[in-house]
């Protein structure tokens, strides 16, 4: 218990928190240009095309790990918020904070991207009847909507408590939103869209899983400076930060 | 590799516009993505250090 | 308890009954949304028929959001709800009575009207039923839901538009089983599985709603 708890002791301090992720921040960054660079590369040049798609099958490279980390995110935000409700733990919040932009960015990508390997797959840029096309919809609005109740909140720390009881309604609701939809789907058998085979070959998922580690390592590097960025602008005006900062005059 | 070769591989058989107008979308939302926010940490240091610059001005006058 | 459960009742029926427009409101926008519709499809019986159990939801779930905005907002302005956190041994059950009154004016209100409104709308008598119990089993979860986005936004000058965006993606099921609870219907197959969806979501929502409602107030005082 007792390095445990100092860990937790600890990330109740800006000051700590805002050095301790300066590394990881470095790490992060230099993996994620690395494996996106590796993976999109293989994925762009060597590996084969897909016999059925052509090389529009390509574009799941960079589609799957968009989408993937739009419903990541989502679900680290319903964590944060249920440590900052249970133990009240700032650096929850911060955390928060740092992923909704995020999220509504890689949300909308998803979107595009999915649009874009639609048409020449399925002829068609949207279609109301498949399930994963509606449900990543849905998890934008579910972004949009605590996005938009931090801006409407004016006092910060009501603001963030706010935002995690819904984040954590949001998560609980998800399963079911996507199951819903699915059954919906499933009645209107107009086309349903399967992208995942059950034998794709090796070089082909390879990249994707380079790709999708990297891009893990990508939302590690912007959370990272988002969370120090916002605790700095949290304690700007304490000591820590003037010493920080005096030092460099 | 001759230009030939290149060509034909960006030409991705008839999806090139597809596989490109993904690819190009998501480098650029990532770059903007990297880019924001290392414009919003570098914009927060220079308020900060503005005001102890103007802090310390002021005690020296 | 229960007598904590009836006071709380009996004071919020009270409330009702004197601010009368708080119940006839919701059910003329509905009227009023309806005639809309109607009108814009130039009341073309065989349009209007088949877009009919997806019209009333759509417009059930919105004229839900229009009301919900106000359910906490008399109680947090004079002070009411401050006053039942600092007294309350239990403040859940006095918000469960907020709930299942407003649910009564609003929810059940819109349960009893819409055979009118359905056959407005030329939908056949023989659906009616289940238009109802649809209405029935699903309208709890849309009060339960928004009484948490209520929660939220009740400190808020103009919570109301917020309240529909941060509601209205989660209510997404059960407008999707409601509307295919009366679809199958009409189509002559039993809707049993939708119904019992519905019928589930509203107990979940019932048994964790006022406790979810109850923090989100505690937020929204503190502010």
């Amino acid at each position: 218990m007792g390095p445990l708890k100092t860990l937790w002791h600890r990330l109740g301090s800006p000051r700590w928190f805002y050095g301790m992720l300066a590394p990881w921040q470095l790490g992060f960054g230099v993996a994620a240009l690395t494996l996106l660079t590796i993976g999109t590369t293989w994925g762009l040049v060597f590996a084969p095309a897909d016999y059925q798609q052509g090389e529009s099958f390509r574009i799941i490279y960079v589609h799957v790990p968009t989408v993937i980390l739009a419903q990541s995110a989502y679900m680290m935000l319903g964590v944060a918020g249920f440590v900052l409700l249970v133990w009240r733990m700032k650096m929850a919040d911060v955390a928060m904070v740092a992923i909704v932009p995020f999220g509504i960015a890689i949300t909308v990508l998803g979107l595009f991207t999915g649009a874009v390997w639609g048409r020449p797959t399925w002829g068609t840029w949207w279609e109301w009847t498949d399930a994963r096309l509606v449900s990543t919809l849905i998890l934008l609005f579910l972004y949009f909507g605590l996005y938009a109740l931090r801006q409407a909140i004016p006092n910060a720390e009501s603001a963030g408590r706010a935002c995690a009881v819904l984040a954590i309604v949001g998560l609980i609701n998800i399963p079911i939103i996507k199951y819903s939809v699915e059954w919906w789907t499933t009645l209107h058998q107009g086309s349903t869209f399967s992208v995942t085979r059950v034998s794709m070959p090796m070089q082909m998922w390879a990249p994707l899983l380079v790709n999708v580690v990297g891009m893990y390592c990508l939302f590690g590097w912007v959370i990272t400076r988002r969370m120090r960025t916002e605790v700095l602008r949290r304690e700007r005006d304490t000591a820590w930060v003037n010493d920080l900062f005096g030092k460099r005059l | 590799m001759n230009i030939e070769a290149i060509a034909e591989w960006a030409a991705m058989g008839r999806h090139g516009l597809y596989v490109w107008l993904a690819y190009g979308s998501s480098l650029a939302v990532l770059v903007g993505l990297v880019l924001e926010s290392r414009w919003s940490a570098a914009r927060l240091t220079r308020e900060i250090e503005a005001d102890i610059a103007a802090y310390k001005e002021s005690g020296q006058s | 308890m229960m007598h904590l459960l009836s006071g709380q009742l009996s004071r919020e029926f009270l409330l009702v009954s004197r601010v009368r427009t708080d119940v006839l409101n919701p059910l003329i926008f509905l009227l009023l949304s309806v005639t809309l519709f109607a009108l814009a499809l130039e009341g073309r019986p065989e349009i209007l028929r088949v877009h009919a159990p997806a019209v009333l939801w759509t417009l059930v779930l919105l004229t839900n959001m229009l009301a919900l905005d106000g359910v906490f907002r008399r109680d947090f302005d004079d002070g009411v709800l401050e006053q039942l956190f600092l007294q309350a041994d239990a403040p859940w059950i006095a918000i469960l009575g907020k709930l299942i009154v407003h649910w009564l004016v609003t929810g059940f209100a819109m349960v009893v009207c819409i055979p009118l409104f359905g056959l407005a709308l030329y939908l056949p008598a023989e659906v009616l039923p289940v238009l109802m119990l649809a209405l029935l089993l699903g309208t709890p979860t849309i009060t339960c839901l928004g009484a948490i986005g209520a929660a939220l936004t009740v400190g808020l000058r103009r919570g109301g538009a917020i309240l529909a965006l941060l509601v209205l993606p989660l209510l997404i099921p059960v407008l999707i089983f409601g509307v295919s609870a009366v679809n199958r219907v009409m189509d002559g197959e039993p809707a049993l599985a939708e119904l019992y969806w519905l019928a589930a979501l509203s107990l979940a929502s019932i048994t964790s709603a006022p406790f979810a409602v109850g923090s989100a107030l505690r937020i929204s005082l503190e502010q």
